[in-house]
C-alpha cells in the first residue's frame, strides 16, 4: 500500500445497486436522475404513477401517508427528499463532489438551488400546468434572462459544475418541454449542450411525460 | 453611497472584537432579516456556533423593503435573508448557512460521512419543507398580525389545523432523537434549522407541542447551556430573540470578545 493511500477516499465497496423511486413528470425526480447521470452513478429506477398530481414547488411529495418520493434504497440505508438523494448519489459518484470548496462559490450554489425552490418552482408548475399569469410569463422571462446573462460569463450556473446545475436543468427541461421559446436564451442552451455531454449524452426528454391535465399540485 | 446594509445594519466598531490574531483573518458579516423568520435567525445561530462576527439589521418586510430598488439592486428576486461581506453578497438561508460554514472558525457542520450527509439533509428537508409553514401560519396569526393591527381577531381555525399537521412531524423528529443528543447524532445544521423553528413556537405560545415530547425537550434545553462549535465563549441560542425584541422588530448581532 502505497502511502498515499492513506489519504485516499475509501472506495466503495457496495455491490448493490442504488435504488430510486420517483414520479413521472416530477421535477424533483427529474433532478436525481440527471446527477445520477453526470456522476455515472447506475440507478434502478422505479416511476410512481402520478395519478395524484405532481407538486412541482416542493423537495418532495408523498405518495400515501408514509411513502415519499424521491428516495433512494442502497445496501440497508433508506433517504428521502431531494437533497438527501443528491447527497448521497454524489458521493457514492465518481469523481469529486459538487460541493464547492470555495465559501463564496459555495453560497452562490446554495442562492441559485434556493431560487430554484422559491421563485423558478412555482413559476414552472404555473407554466406546466398551463395557469401562468403573464406576471409568471414576465417572472419567468427575467430569471431566464439573469441565467443565461450568467452562463455568458460562466461555464456553469456559478463558474464550476455544482449542485445549482442539476437543480436548475431540471427545470430547464420541464419549461422546454411546455413549448417555451428557449432559443432566445442562447446561454442557457449552449451550457445544456455542455451538461448534456456531461452527462454522456441527452437526457431522455419523453421521461418527463408532459401532461398538463395531470400535472397539478397536491400539496 | 451607502448601500441598504450600511443603513440597516451599520458596523459598530466599538463593540466589536477588535484584538487578537484570529480577528485579522475575518472580515465582517452584515445581515438584513426580521426576528420572525426562522431562516433569518438559522443566520444568527450559525454566526455564533462558527465564530463570525455579524451585525444584524432589521428589514422591513412588512412594508415590502425585500421589493425596494436598494435591495433589489443588490438581490435581484429580493429574496432574504441578505448577507454581505465586503464585496460578497449572498441570500437566503441555505446560502448564508453555508458561506458562513466555510468562512467561520468551528469544525464543519456539514458531515463528511455519505450516510450521516444525507441523513442531515433529510431532516433538513422536512423542517424547510413540512414543518417551516406552519410554524409560519402559527407565528402570523398569534405574533405578527396581532402586531401589526392590535384589534386582529386570531385565525383559530388556521392556528389549530397548524398545530394538528405539526403533531406528526414532530412526533417523527422526536423520535430520531431517541437515543441521539443531537438530531443525527453530532451537531449539524439539521440542529441549526429546528432549532429556529421550536425557538419561534415557543414564542408563539406553542410550547406544550414540544413540552409534551420529551426528546426534543431534552434535545431543546440542552441547547440553551450549549457552547458554540468554534469552541468560543458564547452560547448561540442567547441570541434567539425573546417577543419584546420581536415587537421592537430587534435581531440581535453577533459579538464575539474572545479571539
Amino acid at each position: 500500500m502505497g502511502i498515499f493511500s492513506f489519504f485516499g477516499r475509501k472506495k466503495d465497496k457496495s455491490t448493490q445497486e442504488i435504488e430510486l423511486l420517483g414520479i413521472s413528470g416530477h421535477i424533483a425526480t427529474l433532478k436525481c436522475l440527471i446527477l445520477a447521470s453526470i456522476k455515472g452513478v447506475s440507478l434502478r429506477t422505479t416511476l410512481a404513477s402520478y395519478d395524484v398530481g405532481v407538486d412541482q414547488i416542493n423537495s418532495y411529495q408523498y405518495l400515501d401517508s408514509s411513502k415519499i418520493v424521491p428516495t433512494v434504497n442502497h445496501d440497508g440505508f433508506t433517504t428521502s427528499g431531494t437533497q438527501a438523494v443528491l447527497t448521497y448519489v454524489d458521493i457514492r459518484g465518481k469523481g469529486a463532489s459538487l460541493t464547492p470548496k470555495n465559501a463564496r462559490l459555495l453560497g452562490l450554489q446554495n442562492y441559485w438551488i434556493a431560487i430554484c425552490y422559491e421563485i423558478l418552482g412555482p413559476v414552472t408548475q404555473a407554466i406546466t400546468t398551463g395557469m401562468a399569469t403573464d406576471d409568471d410569463k414576465k417572472l419567468l422571462n427575467k430569471i431566464l434572462t439573469s441565467l443565461d446573462n450568467l452562463l455568458s460569463e460562466n461555464l456553469y450556473v456559478v463558474g464550476p459544475m455544482t449542485f445549482a446545475d442539476p437543480h436548475v436543468a431540471a427545470y430547464i427541461y420541464a419549461i422546454g418541454c411546455s413549448g417555451i421559446d428557449m432559443t432566445v436564451y442562447p446561454k442557457i442552451s449552449d451550457w445544456v449542450t455542455r451538461l448534456e455531454n456531461d452527462m454522456g449524452g441527452p437526457l431522455k426528454i419523453e421521461y418527463l411525460h408532459m401532461d398538463p391535465s395531470k400535472l397539478t399540485a397536491t400539496n | 453611497m451607502m448601500d441598504i446594509f450600511d443603513k440597516r445594519a451599520p458596523m459598530g466598531k466599538e463593540e466589536h472584537g477588535s484584538s487578537g490574531d484570529m480577528k485579522k483573518a475575518q472580515f465582517m458579516l452584515q445581515l438584513l432579516g426580521t426576528p420572525w423568520d426562522a431562516n433569518t435567525l438559522k443566520c444568527v445561530i450559525a454566526a455564533a456556533e462558527q465564530g463570525m462576527e455579524m451585525q444584524s439589521g432589521y428589514l422591513d418586510v412588512l412594508n415590502n423593503e425585500q421589493d425596494t430598488e436598494s435591495y433589489r439592486s443588490v438581490f435581484e428576486f429580493g429574496t432574504y435573508p441578505g448577507l454581505k461581506e465586503a464585496d460578497y453578497n449572498v441570500a437566503g438561508s441555505a446560502g448564508i448557512l453555508a458561506f458562513i460554514n466555510a468562512r467561520g472558525l468551528g469544525f464543519s457542520l456539514a458531515p463528511k460521512n455519505v450516510i450521516e450527509a444525507a441523513t442531515q439533509d433529510f431532516w433538513v428537508d422536512v423542517a424547510v419543507t413540512e414543518a417551516t409553514p406552519h410554524v409560519n401560519t402559527i407565528v402570523q396569526e398569534q405574533i405578527i398580525k396581532p402586531m401589526i393591527d392590535s384589534s386582529y381577531s386570531k385565525d383559530t381555525n388556521a392556528i389549530d389545523e397548524a398545530r394538528a399537521k405539526l403533531k406528526s412531524i414532530l412526533d417523527l423528529l422526536d423520535k430520531q432523537l431517541t437515543g441521539n443528543e443531537y438530531i443525527i447524532g453530532k451537531y449539524t445544521f439539521a440542529d441549526i434549522h429546528w432549532t429556529a423553528l421550536i425557538h419561534l413556537l415557543f414564542l408563539a405560545d406553542s410550547n406544550d407541542l414540544i413540552e409534551q415530547r420529551s426528546q426534543i425537550h431534552r434535545w431543546y434545553s440542552s441547547l440553551a447551556v450549549r457552547k458554540s462549535n468554534c469552541g468560543q465563549n458564547i452560547v448561540s441560542f442567547s441570541l434567539l430573540p425573546s417577543i419584546e425584541d420581536i415587537k421592537n422588530k430587534k435581531l440581535t448581532s453577533v459579538i464575539i470578545n474572545d479571539f
